[in-house]
């Protein structure tokens, strides 16, 4: 039967799983099945570098099996509830129901819709109160995770912090109390006391008729007040797959991943990944060159590509670049170098690389002038990016991406217009060449600007948001002042933005919105195509929740913000700090420069210690 | 000209392989055989590829128990020692059968590909199968339309049709049948199991019939010899 409808759907593929170096084991002969669900298609959740790890690092153990569940694109969806199939995992074809654990990693707030289908998929109850004790424990994990409160009514257990810390414990506690013949409750309570588990019905919150939240606080008494994130120190010793899942189709990221570091020295204040990954913390070369060899040889990958927030702020970056070009290029293995600062030893790398074709550069200015750039301290000056395009042009490279951000905190139409005139001066620094000694196709400057959302555990967390006209205001004023026919301005629809912005600081009260929408008909939100906001909006209509109070509201330094109970080590005096400097055009030194004291030493690793 | 050695290699496309295309299958050889770290040959120019082709590409859904790739190694091997490498690096679902050495000079499996022989399994069992099988084989010659890249046009596909064995015993019916296979002369298996059923009144329901694609042949002067000969059993 399972054939008949893979032949009707579109990349049957997605769901066969049996790729090179998947984990196969006797499903009855292991103490605890995990499900590792990736609420978005397989392509998409194949690229993802922690799915990669935690497999490996799960199943390295041989009393779990830790199997992988994607959500099933609508065409598949459509034909599983017709014929009663429920979600199913790739590597057995199990159905979700008979897993212990089933684990789900927030990566971005638009695809919580996903998790609850996926849950209906599965035929398990949406909200955790309904599920019983034959039921599996859901449990979630990633970046979304800092702000969880969103989905507090839906997932029974979070993970906060990065997994390789604390799932040896609470899988032996599972493991113990199931033994034991002990209960859910029994776990979750045996579970309160592993770092960096959040549990969210051991807490009751209350709000002010304004609606903000007047208290906080935990109704167990082993439950902690805090929730302080776990993180790897010693970057060296942790667990790293030597090996990766090859997919037998294309995915996004198709490629074996090196993860170089981890965190960002440079403390960009709009940027989530930036405070929550905080510090710092480097593999040594020696140890990524090692790595790089067992990952090349059990995949067969051709290409390998180095990770992380910022690549080029690895301190043995140079070496370790060349090294893998001597390496490598023989073998024709490419190596890919995203995030890289644009100066001459970049472009002299690129050359180098097989993976990357002369087609495209990207820079990141975020901001267009340099009053807003210090506002959200992103280190990089008109200068820098103007050089940048110079020596990318003499050495052939002529198209220019430009990533900006409309809507951020303090921003006027003379920020705006800065867009246009920095794209201008890189086209006419085009053009200053001689016509002679141009090369390569004729300039073209792409920009692409994004909404701004302001996220939980930044400087910016504060901050009202731009409200979806406003958000089409500006995008509408900068593409009416763009003159040149060498620029191309891209941007994001307002309205998944505007979403996004609700989701990402929103409170317990949300979850009834999430539901409805997903009951209205939204699913795969971050898919343009399949984005239904007339859901959205009717959700909110249905549900009387004000989108406006979570996105569009400024917030005073004194509310207690849905999040404060879990704590990512940098303080909030620091991003109340932060925020001001923000206000005064301040900018602050990255990490390695000057230490700016955001609390993040407390973890005792990493560029704190450097 | 270069100095690689040619092998011919048959292998399995079954189970859960029968979901995945051919450029994906492709891509799967080039990073097994990377895996296997098999001296494999690569072609020149600024985007060099390796040096690696498929007879036929099997359609998605169909599985196979024959299929060809020839490849080029940079040096000499053991043909048992490319096998055991090979499989130690594809998944399940995808074993190689026999490897061969070929001549430098040798056609390609692609450019020799003629036959093929394919195995039928029907959704149920249709009792006048045999008979309208039987009477398709008497026939002299077989018109049907045809569309190709919407141009439709007249064939006969008489020729294409080597031998067709019906087995009704079993609760559904099977054939196993031998039809052109290959860039020369080439038929189906779907467009010859809707013929017979447009003979018996009926519509066939593909979704639900398995067809595996066993042995490829070449054909030299009127006689079929199996792509890769080693002896084997199946």
């Amino acid at each position: 039967m399972l054939k008949e409808i893979l032949l009707q759907v579109e990349k049957p593929a997605r769901y066969i799983g049996n790729e090179i170096n998947m984990v196969v084991k006797e499903a009855e002969n292991v103490d605890i099945r995990f499900a590792f669900c990736f609420p978005d298609v397989y392509e998409v959740g194949m690229s993802h570098l922690g799915l990669q790890i935690l497999y490996y690092f799960l199943n390295r153990r041989e009393d779990v099996y830790c199997e992988r569940v994607f959500a099933p694109w609508h065409d598949m969806e459509e034909k599983m509830r017709e014929l009663h199939i429920p979600l199913f995992a790739l590597e057995t074809g199990d159905e979700l129901k008979k897993f212990d654990f089933v684990g789900f990693t927030l990566q971005y707030e638009m695809s919580y819709t996903n998790i609850v289908n996926m849950l209906d998929l599965a035929g398990i109850p949406i909200w955790s109160e309904e599920r019983g004790e034959d039921d599996p424990i859901i449990i979630a994990g990633g970046p979304c995770a800092y702000n969880p409160e969103p989905l507090a009514d839906i997932i029974d257990i979070f993970y906060i912090g990065e997994g390789e810390v604390s799932y040896d414990e609470l899988l032996d506690i599972y493991k113990e109390n199931k033994k034991n013949g002990g209960t859910k409750e029994d776990f979750y309570e045996k579970a309160l006391g592993v770092e960096g588990i959040y549990i969210p019905k051991y807490y009751d919150v209350e709000y002010k008729e304004d609606g903000t939240i007047s208290r906080f606080a935990p109704n167990n008494e082993k439950a902690p007040a805090i929730i302080k994130k776990v993180i790897v120190k010693d970057m060296d010793n942790v667990f790293y797959p030597d090996k990766q899942l090859v997919p037998l189709i294309e995915t996004v990221h198709d490629r074996v991943t090196l993860e170089v570091f981890r965190g960002c020295i440079r403390g960009c204040r709009f940027c989530q990944a930036g405070y929550v990954y905080r510090p710092v913390r480097e593999k040594s070369t020696d140890r990524l060159l090692e790595l790089a060899d067992s990952l090349i040889e059990n995949s067969g990958h051709e290409e390998i590509s180095l990770i992380s927030l910022s690549t080029g702020d690895y301190r043995g970056f140079k070496e370790l670049a060349e090294q893998l070009i001597d390496k490598y290029s023989e073998d024709k293995i490419g190596i890919s170098l995203p995030s890289l600062r644009i100066d001459a030893f970049s472009l002299d790398l690129m050359e180098k690389v097989q993976a990357v074709r002369k087609s495209g550069l990207t820079f990141a200015p975020e901001a267009g002038t340099q009053r807003l750039r210090d506002v959200i301290n992103k280190g990089i000056t008109e200068k820098e990016i103007l050089d940048g395009c110079k020596l990318a042009f003499d050495g052939g490279w002529t198209r220019v991406k430009l990533y900006f951000m409309t809507g951020l905190p303090t921003e006027t139409d003379e920020d705006l217009m800065g867009i246009v005139r920095l794209s201008d001066a890189i086209v006419n620094k085009f053009f200053e060449i001689p016509k002679e000694e141009r090369k390569g196709r004729p300039i073209s400057v792409t920009i692409s600007s994004a909404c701004f959302v302001p996220k939980p555990f930044t400087p910016f967390q504060w901050a009202a948001q731009s409200t979806v006209e406003e958000f089409g205001r500006k995008q509408r004023y900068v593409k009416h002042n763009i003159t040149k026919k060498q620029v191309k301005y891209n941007y994001h629809e307002p309205e998944l933005s505007s979403l996004e912005g609700v989701m990402a600081r929103g409170d317990r009260r949300l979850a009834k919105v999430i539901v409805r929408a997903w009951e209205l008909g939204a699913k795969f939100d971050s898919w343009s195509e399949l984005f239904n906001y007339d859901a959205w909006l009717q959700a909110f209509e249905d549900t009387g929740v004000s989108r406006e109070f979570y996105a569009n509201r400024e917030r005073s330094y004194d509310e207690i913000l849905p999040w404060d109970h879990i704590s990512i080590g940098v303080s909030k005096k620091f991003f109340i700090d932060e925020m001001e400097r923000a206000k005064a055009g301040q900018v602050t030194p990255n990490c390695r420069r000057q230490c700016a004291h955001c609390g993040a030493a407390s973890f005792g690793g990493g560029v704190c210690f450097e | 000209m270069n100095n690689n050695i040619k092998y011919r290699i048959e292998f399995t496309k079954t189970d859960r392989m029968i979901f995945i295309g051919h450029l994906d299958l492709l891509k799967l050889f080039q990073r097994s055989i990377r895996k296997a770290k098999l001296p494999i040959g690569y072609s020149w120019g600024y985007n060099p590829h390796q040096l690696i082709t498929f007879a036929l590409p099997l359609p998605l859904g169909m599985a196979g128990s024959g299929e060809i790739a020839d490849i080029q190694l940079t040096r000499r091997m053991d043909t048992d020692e490319i096998k055991a490498a090979l499989n130690g690096s594809l998944p399940h679902g995808i074993s190689v059968l026999c490897v061969m050495e070929i001549e430098a000079g040798a056609l390609g499996c692609a450019a020799a590909v003629a036959w093929g022989d394919y195995c039928v399994t029907l959704d149920k069992k249709y009792d006048d199968f045999e008979e309208t099988v039987n009477n398709v084989l008497e026939k002299k010659e077989i018109y049907i339309e045809r569309t190709v890249k919407k141009k439709t046009k007249t064939v006969d596909i008489r020729p294409l049709i080597r031998s067709i064995h019906v087995d009704n015993s079993g609760d559904v019916t099977e054939f196993n049948c031998n039809i052109a296979t290959g860039s020369q002369g080439n038929l189906k298996p779907d467009v010859l199991i809707e013929y017979i059923f447009s003979l018996m009144g009926e519509v066939p329901d593909l979704l639900k019939t398995d067809i595996l694609r066993g042995t490829l042949y070449t054909e030299e002067e009127g006689v079929l010899l199996p792509l890769c000969p080693e002896e084997k059993f199946i």
